[in-house]
């Protein structure tokens, strides 16, 4: 537990942050120890026990299900619980501490979160990704808030010498209806911390129709007010006494290496203290850095002119010819013949010999950046065989894993301390950055900030891939679907630890392919060889986003050439309420979660069709130049259906005046996080689908910012965005909730832009193709 | 359920008034441009390069022989193909 307990080990981050200063010795009276803790309790690493099964149990570390790690309790009363995911804007910090403090009874406004640094050993699987952090931590978190909510139960019940049966926590206190006798949580914490953990089977949880919190929406995010008045800490904010900073010149194709650079011009910049070669690594080398040349000096400004005025050769190595159209050729090539067939059920091959009426859809998405609104930042400080790190990381254990790796020091010596992110969408899942300080760090013997710039993050992404999705389906002359084959090529991420990956990896395919629900007799899905010639990586829905936009625009093109209404052309396809049998798939990999917990559901994707057609009044009429578009996709193991209005004018401007999204995730924590990700979904796919495209020339990215890459600004995002979220069943496990809302969105918008226009469009990002 | 928070909404009401006076008061008098783009580049090139086109079906990559990131390239790829992330 990383409870900040001597004030002058606070460096300035941590001030600016704020955080709660709970005295060593206020800690060592109360529920759970740092120090002492360690010396005095092993950690119980013990399998979360639930109703339910998930992939938790299988993540590196599992979960760690014990009160002692988690929460610690003042004797003034407050109580202090570890936040061990990174904030990236899903306000899982919240999330996660919350559902502890509704089954501990604690009262909200006495809590206080602390972050956790990077220790999967202490607090479990610690990557924040995959949409996975509440559906896997909701059963573990209820765990800890009931074990720690018995131990003060048990130790009041001794105080009082009567049994535990007659007591219970209730709002920060524990209470002894007889007698009325009352006794807060800081006067009970150094006895509770006395009691045995108890065994997991035993716990009794809170009957969920008595939650004051879990559910309501009604607590805003711990970081809200810092964030919105400008006083939350992210990794740039971070300021350590004799910081260096280093701004980096890399390779400009990936796979390239440095031949020379010269310095000297670099050196007369005021500011610029050094300039100094970064290891590479040959690629792909899981994430580690690119190398380069690093300008060190005392400010970022100085940094990036030191940098400007730097002579530099390359060699572009095996990508140099890297190049955009070409490469979009070759792909559509590659869809246009068969491939590595991944899933086949009945015979497509026949089917579609023999069908009334064939329609061949071939969809384009190009590569894409995260650009997430805080560039990547890192800050090492190396001394000797110790390395403390401050950096906006989603992945805080693997972080230190690899810092210690690839600096060749024992990892209990690195503190991974992880700050606010400003946003991650996956790219903060890479360390490269990190690393990058921490190897400046240990040459020069002093801290470093390596700061990257809009440039930097535009040029040297772990971009999201890029590919060509080719679906034929053939129609009876009912107009019923009888054959769907569907060709997926695209670059692998399994490429950046891979070197000679040319098909997709499992969970890729899973991803709206092979996973793909429709009742159809005959359905042949494959996937055609892809190299890949820069660094992919993961994206906000992943491979979700092209395939989605691939099988709901077939579904409007479908709807359209059988002069059907889309929506009633999805729910047939969709078919009966059913489960999905994918046993013709070797793996179907389900997002990590086992079938017996999250089977594909088709009744739950159904039901948001119909639930955002209600709400979203599919149908209405609509002025001219308007039209509506419907898709639903299920990822994450969530369902998700979205309807958007569009109106386009008689030049061709695009804007969306209403989104209606409907939402099935389960049992959920927070409904208000849930309507501000599915907003922020919502404004993400518009900005992607209009604008999201990066290229490249002769090996190198030739976008560079928001000039050229553009992003959804305020006056074009949806006038309304309406979020419907399915109340879950008793026992219906959380699901997904960061990622869903991105995938329908694309398909959505083309097809209502196909409703209101008559263009069908099949490549994005749509750009100019409306302008007339 | 249809969750719409109205906090926020009216905290922007109250704002708009103020925005839109700045904003009149903008349009007449301009700010001079305070951010600076990047000069250029730095003064790069490259040694001339007789790599074939890059095609989907060749790989480029040639992966790293140091053993520690071979092992960590090994690992991240069980992990990637288990866990998918």
């Amino acid at each position: 537990m990383n409870i900040i307990t001597n004030p002058k080990k606070l460096r300035g981050f941590e001030k600016a942050c704020r955080v709660e200063n709970v005295s060593r010795r206020s800690v060592l009276k109360g529920l759970g120890i740092a120090g002492s803790f360690v010396l005095a309790a092993p950690i119980l690493s013990r399998p979360a026990f639930a109703a339910y099964e998930t992939g938790a149990g299988k993540m590196p570390h599992g979960t760690v299900v014990d009160p002692r790690v988690f929460v610690a309790i003042a004797p003034d009363g407050i109580v202090t619980i570890i936040a061990h995911r990174a904030e990236m804007g899903t306000g899982v910090r919240t999330s996660l501490p919350l559902i502890v403090a509704e089954e501990m009874d604690a009262d909200w406004s006495r809590v206080r979160v602390q972050q956790a640094p990077g220790d999967e050993v202490r607090y479990g699987n610690q990557d924040t990704d995959g949409s996975r952090s509440t559906r896997h931590y909701l059963m573990p978190m209820r765990q800890i808030g009931a074990s720690a909510r018995t131990m003060l139960e048990s130790a009041a019940a001794k105080r009082w010498g009567v049994p535990a049966t007659e007591v219970k926590a209730a709002n920060h206190e524990v209470v002894h209806d007889a007698t009325g006798r009352k006794l807060g949580f800081g006067d009970l914490a150094a006895d509770a911390a006395k009691e045995p953990v108890p065994s997991i089977e035993g716990l009794k949880l809170k009957d969920p129709k008595n939650f004051r919190y879990l559910g309501k929406g009604e607590v805003s995010i711990v970081d809200l007010h810092d964030i919105t008045t400008g006083k939350a800490g992210y990794g740039a904010d971070v300021r350590l006494p004799g910081m260096k900073y280093a701004v980096i010149a890399r390779p400009p194709v990936t796979g390239g290496t440095l031949v020379s650079f010269d310095p000297a011009d670099a050196l007369k910049v005021s500011g610029v203290e050094k300039v100094t070669q970064v290891k590479g690594w040959p690629w792909p080398s899981k994430f580690q850095p690119l190398g380069g040349v690093a300008v060190i000096a005392r400010n970022t400004g100085a940094a990036i002119k030191g940098r400007d005025a730097l002579k530099i050769v390359w060699d572009d190595g095996a990508n140099a010819k890297y190049d955009s159209v070409a490469y979009r050729a070759e792909l559509e090539e590659a869809a246009r013949k068969p491939g590595l067939v991944v899933r086949k059920e009945g015979d497509v091959d026949a089917a579609l010999k023999t069908a009334d009426k064939v329609i061949v859809g071939e969809y384009y998405l190009p590569h894409l950046a995260h650009v997430s609104m805080e560039p990547p930042v890192a800050v090492a400080d190396v001394k000797g065989d110790k390395a403390e790190i401050w950096a906006p990381v989603q992945s805080p254990g693997g972080t230190r894993e690899d810092v210690a790796k690839t600096l060749g020091i024992p990892e209990g010596n690195v503190t991974v301390h992880v700050t606010l992110l400003g946003g991650g969408f996956g790219r903060k899942s890479k360390c490269d950055y990190v690393l990058e300080a921490a190897l400046l760090s240990k040459e020069l013997a002093a801290p470093v900030k390596v700061q990257w710039t809009r440039e930097d993050d535009v040029h040297h992404d772990f971009l999201h891939t890029v590919s060509v999705e080719r679906i034929e389906a053939g129609l009876d002359k009912n107009g019923k679907v009888i054959a769907w084959r569907h060709r997926s090529v695209a670059p692998s991420i399994a490429s950046t630890f891979a070197a000679n990956t040319v098909h997709q990896a499992p969970f890729e395919l899973g991803m709206g392919l092979i996973d793909m629900p429709f009742e159809i007799a005959n359905i042949q899905c494959e996937n055609p060889e892809a190299a890949a010639h820069t660094r992919i990586g993961w994206f906000r829905s992943v491979s979700n986003i092209p395939r989605a936009f691939a099988v709901q625009s077939m579904v409007g093109e479908l709807a359209h050439a059988t002069n059907r209404d889309q929506k009633e052309m999805l729910l047939e396809l969709i078919g009966s309420p059913r489960i999905v049998n994918l046993s013709s798939v070797k793996d179907p990999w389900n997002y990590g979660e086992p079938y017996s917990s999250y089977p594909i559901d088709t009744a739950r994707l159904r039901r948001v069709v119909e639930l955002v057609a209600e709400k979203g009044e599919w149908g209405r009429s609509l002025p001219k130049g308007h039209g509506l578009g419907i898709a639903a996709h299920r990822s994450f193991v969530s369902y998700i259906a979205t309807i958007v209005e569009v109106a386009i004018d008689d030049k061709g401007k695009l804007t969306v005046p209403r989104v209606d999204t409907a939402i099935d995730c389960g049992t959920y924590v927070n409904p208000e996080r849930i309507q501000s990700q599915i907003e922020g979904a919502a404004i993400m796919g518009l900005s992607l689908a209009k604008y999201g495209e990066i290229t490249f020339k002769d090996g190198k990215v030739q976008q560079k910012n928001f000039d050229d890459f553009p992003v959804l600004r305020i006056d074009e995002s949806p006038s309304v965005t309406n979020v419907h979220i399915v109340p879950p069943g008793p026992d219906t496990p959380p699901s997904g909730v960061g990622e869903p809302g991105v995938p329908p969105f694309a398909p959505a918008l083309v097809n209502a832009i196909f409703a209101a226009t008559g263009k069908r469009i099949r490549a994005l990002p749509i750009g100019k193709q409306l302008e007339t | 359920m249809n969750f719409k928070p109205k906090a926020l909404a009216v905290s922007l009401l109250t704002s708009a008034f103020l925005l839109n006076a700045h904003a009149l008061s903008a349009q007449g008098n301009p700010p001079p441009a305070t951010a600076t783009r990047p000069a250029k580049s730095p003064d790069q090139m490259s040694t001339p390069n007789n790599a074939p086109a890059a095609t989907p079906s060749q790989t480029t990559g040639q992966g790293s022989q140091d053993p520690t990131t071979k092992q960590m390239n090994q690992d991240a790829k069980s992990k990637v193909e288990r866990e998918g992330k």
